[in-house]
């Protein structure tokens, strides 16, 4: 098969007894890249990070980096985990606690042979570069959480990695240092100039620091594609329903006389032919409106909660099937009205077919990058 | 499916190939385990089993357990064995649980002191209970020079001097420690709030003690009173000192007396006869309670309860603790250091003097031996016996760590069950059987080998697998400590198999491994079953040295000598668990 990105993986499956926790996933990324493997817990993102950072072996399918097999599941070979150019970031950092700081940024350099002045000084470079240079003497449990993570980015980084792991690394600091630490990593991997695969379960950190984005659910790839085809373009409902703040809504619907019902409610006429089967409808937030009496396209709901957001607000609701999202434009009181219907725009965003065959899909970034619309059925 | 069976299949048979070269070093450790384990395990079981299955051996079966001597060789001793094991079990329970209860759950005063004094008895060894209880007590019975007690005028009756009494107090004294040890920790892990929820919902303290407390605690006091029975089923040295003398004999003084003198199928019957008693036992135990607690040896009491108030009875409550404390701790120590500075046998009529510790040698007295502190066949035994325990503690501790290694970090794999299960099976072994079956192993040369009998190495190598299943639990525990993250950081900076072993796995394992290093040397010290029939006069060690000058008579010798056990045993355990708090600066800090 032809290389051509940093990382190419090919068909790839990891079974642990009779669960298969990767399903045969595609993947490629350019050099430079920023990948975010993104998906709720147990869809497969870190067992793939792993098999990517050679901690874990593939059941079957190939593994590229730059170009060089360094896993593969068939026939066996493989590149072992201290050899394939790359540094990971924990998600419980590792750092190992009988080492100080300095030690630990240290002795990855000791083991691939940097000597004296030149790891002395390649030291100090990682410590100064993430600002924890006055901390070389102290021990990781002597240092706050955020002081341990930098620790962690700063041992990573010592060797010159072509490739940065990162597991969940910001999932154990708090809100505001997570969102100081997100711009300190991008600024890491900038000047690192690695190709970097990051996991999490936050979409609003994959979307804020990703060049590319693979949506995992249940061991596949959902969709493969950058922040913004995510977002404008989400070509499964699982995408529809996991991107975006708020994130958009997707309505299982029943086509009948031409029109989609939702509850026995009419939410407009249907396109095309298809009668009497199920369809999935999604409405970004920001289409719908909130309403206080009954009408045509208005689904009864009952408040659930209020998120203010930059003066809006995101007003999430429960119709006794499922929540929705609703923005709108100005801040509201809980205890101003007393009844709240959903009012449906005439036509939904995009129309999925409900049994729709989510891994027909492409999921390589140049074909994600060429995809112009999504599907609209029929 | 069939694809995942014939992975499995792989790894079994191929294990090296398992994970790619990087993990090859595991495989070469885990090979090396299992030819440890079968050859200094297995196949000496196995050779003592055959050894007894020959033609002469069959009937010899027949004799100890049909024949004429039965009843004396095998019947009367089981029964000794049984009685003790069944009252020493029960008492344990009692005796341990009672201080457990008052140390853990009440607010009893001196609590600190009393959960010393409960967990001493198990430091120093069990003879010295016993040799304290022959210079207080021994009447003119079988002769030699009476007790202290007798010598002041004070008549003391055969059944209070010899056999079945003594004995049972002196392995209750000493059992008592494990019954405490393993019950105390159970009881402090009944949070307040256990009690407190039931205390809410309307119970009584005597329904929250019955429906809450106790069966939290009762896998800890199963534990204890099986634990203390396999062990003084198998328990030598007390019986040997009180109850030869009169001819009260359990299975382990038979076996001792018959591999001794020669008779060695007979005594070899009988170990396997005793081993299946101690293995059932514990085994038992193990179904019970699981590896994971049978083991657990002292701990600290952690976590916040609420405590009983025991009202205007603290004081009484601490009074009784307090004797018992005494009576199984101070007092016999005590009594070993009076009664080896006195000039006189078990009086203090002559006076004092240190002639037993200092003295040259003097015709004039005991038979002129010289102190034990000058006497050279002393000073020998006190160098084997700490360069033994250095060499044990150290080859077991460093076995246990590595067993401990690949199986927590490799669960599934069969091979590393077996190795697991390997490393257990000298734990149902008496040491008393421990010794002869390393006897019948290793009394002869194999193949090209020389018969190790005699040598100092088949004792470090004996006594280096008897502790194997304390160790390598104390492995595992440690290991599992270590995040296995650790591990995998080493390996993406590039380091290999051993190369994580001895920078980043062995520094951390470390503590949990001293820990368990010094109850090895601890033991070993004050073990007296497991060499008694491995020493020859050229490898002795104190133990045993005390326990022959106890049978020749030389009382103050065997007793300074059992002092300064001791004083080695107790020393230590202070001086490791001061070191453990300064040693590793990362972990004090730790918040």
């Amino acid at each position: 098969m032809l290389q051509s990105g940093a990382i190419q993986i090919n068909q790839l499956i990891k079974r642990f007894g009779d669960f298969e926790a990767v399903a045969g996933i595609d993947l490629q990324a350019p050099p430079g890249a920023f990948l975010a493997l993104l998906g709720p817990s147990g869809c497969g993102k870190t067992t793939t990070l792993r098999m990517l950072a050679g901690l874990e072996n593939p059941s079957a399918g190939e593994i590229y980096l730059n170009g060089r097999l360094v896993a593969d599941g068939l026939r066996g070979t493989r590149v072992p985990a201290g050899q394939r150019d790359a540094g990971m970031v924990f998600q419980s950092y590792a750092l190992w606690p009988h080492m100080t700081i300095y030690k630990n940024v240290e002795w990855p350099l000791k083991v691939r042979g940097w000597r004296g002045r030149r790891r002395h000084e390649r030291v100090r470079q990682v410590l100064t570069l993430l600002d924890i240079d006055a901390l070389a003497d102290r021990y990781p449990g002597e240092i706050s959480g955020g002081q341990q993570q930098r620790a962690a980015i700063a041992r990573t980084l010592g060797p010159n990695p072509k490739f940065l792991f990162f597991d969940e690394p910001l999932s154990n600091l708090d809100a505001k240092l997570r969102t100081e630490m997100r711009s300190e990593l991008l600024r890491v991997h900038r000047l690192s100039g690695a190709t970097s695969v990051y996991v999490t379960h936050d979409q609003v950190e994959a979307m804020t620091m990703a060049t590319h984005i693979a949506v995992m659910n249940q061991g596949h790839i959902e969709q493969l594609g950058t922040p913004r085809q995510l977002l404008q373009h989400p070509q499964t409902p699982f995408v529809a329903n996991f991107i975006g703040t708020p994130p958009a809504n997707v309505l299982r619907v029943q086509v009948q006389g031409g029109q989609y019902i939702y509850k026995h409610l009419v939410l407009g006429q249907a396109k095309g032919k298809d009668v009497n089967q199920t369809l999935l409808l999604m409405y970004r937030a920001d289409d719908l409106r909130l309403r206080f009496e009954p009408g045509a396209r208005r689904l009864p709901v009952a408040l659930a909660e209020i998120t203010p957001v930059a003066g809006r607000a995101i007003v999430t609701v429960w119709d006794n099937q499922q929540r929705l999202n609703v923005l709108v434009d100005h801040l509201l009181d809980g205890a101003d009205h007393r009844d709240y219907f959903v009012e449906f725009p005439d036509q939904p965003t995009i129309v999925y077919k409900s049994d729709y065959d989510r891994y027909a899909f492409p999921n390589t970034i140049t074909d994600a990058l060429s995809m112009r619309q999504p599907k609209v059925l029929p | 499916m069939a694809a995942v069976k014939s992975t499995t299949a792989r790894n079994l048979s191929l294990p090296w190939r398992r994970s790619g070269a990087s993990w090859s070093g595991l495989s070469v450790l885990r090979t090396i385990l299992v030819g440890v384990l079968l050859l200094l395990v297995v196949i000496p079981l196995v050779q003592l089993l055959l050894a007894t299955l020959t033609d002469s051996g069959l009937q010899t079966w027949r004799q100890v357990i049909f024949g004429g001597i039965a009843p004396n060789l095998l019947w009367r001793p089981l029964r000794n064995s049984l009685m003790i094991g069944l009252l020493v079990g029960s008492g344990t329970v009692l005796l341990g649980g009672y201080l457990a209860w008052l140390v853990v759950m009440t607010d009893m005063p001196g609590r600190r002191l009393i959960s010393t004094l409960a967990s001493i008895p198990y430091i120093i060894p069990s003879f010295a209970i016993a040799l304290a209880w022959m210079s207080l007590f021994r009447n003119d019975l079988v002769g030699g020079r009476v007790g202290l007690l007798p010598a002041l005028g004070m008549p003391v009756p055969d059944w209070l001097a010899w056999g079945f009494g003594p004995i049972l107090f002196t392995l209750l004294s000493h059992y008592s420690a494990i019954g405490f040890s393993l019950i105390a920790p159970a009881m402090a892990t009944v949070n307040s709030e256990l009690v407190e929820a039931a205390q809410m919902s309307g119970a009584s303290r005597a329904r929250v003690m019955r429906d809450i407390i106790f069966p939290i605690v009762t896998p800890a006091l199963l534990s204890a009173a099986l634990l203390s029975f396999a062990n003084s089923v198998s328990n030598f040295a007390a019986i040997a000192i009180l109850g030869l003398p009169v001819r009260f004999e359990t299975l382990s003084t038979r076996i001792f007396g018959m591999i001794r003198i020669g008779q060695v199928e007979r005594g070899y019957i009988l170990t396997i006869i005793l081993i299946l008693i101690a293995a059932f036992v514990l085994w038992i135990n193990h179904r019970l309670i699981g590896p994971r607690r049978a083991f657990t040896t002292l701990s600290g009491k952690g976590g916040r309860h609420q405590l009983q108030s025991l009202g205007k009875w603290r004081w009484p409550f601490f009074f009784s603790a307090l004797a018992i404390g005494l009576v199984t701790t101070v007092m016999p120590l005590l009594t070993l250091l009076a009664s080896s500075l006195a000039r006189k046998t078990n009086s203090f009529a002559g006076g004092f003097t240190l002639h037993f510790w200092l003295g040259l040698s003097n015709p004039t007295i005991a038979q002129g031996q010289a102190g034990v502190l000058r006497h050279p066949q002393v000073l020998e035994a006190a160098r084997n016996t700490i360069w033994l325990g250095l060499c044990v503690a150290f080859i077991a501790s460093s076995l246990g760590l590595l067993i401990g290694y690949v199986t927590i970090r490799n669960r599934g794999s069969r091979l590393n069950r077996l190795i697991e299960s390997l490393s257990y099976i000298p734990f149902f072994i008496p040491g008393i059987a421990f010794g002869a079956i390393y006897v019948a192993q290793f009394g002869r040369p194999i193949g090209p080998l020389p018969a190790l009998y005699g040598t100092f190495l088949l004792l470090i190598l004996s006594a280096s697998i008897y502790n194997l299943p304390f160790t390598s639990q104390a492995g595992r525990a440690a290991m599992s400590q270590i995040a296995y993250e650790l591990e995998e950081a080493a390996s993406m900076a590039g380091a290999g198999f051993w190369r994580r072993l001895t920078d980043i796995t062995l520094p951390l394992a470390l503590r949990g491994i001293v820990a368990g290093a010094v109850l090895v040397f601890v033991k070993i010290a004050r073990d007296l079953s497991l060499v008694v029939l491995l020493v020859t006069p050229t490898t002795s060690v104190l133990s045993v040295t005390a326990f022959h000058y106890a049978s020749e008579g030389f009382t103050q010798f065997a007793n300074a000598i059992t002092v300064i056990i001791a004083f080695l045993s107790i020393s230590v355990t202070l001086l490791v668990g001061r070191w453990q708090g300064s040693a590793q600066p990362w972990l004090s800090h730790k918040k």
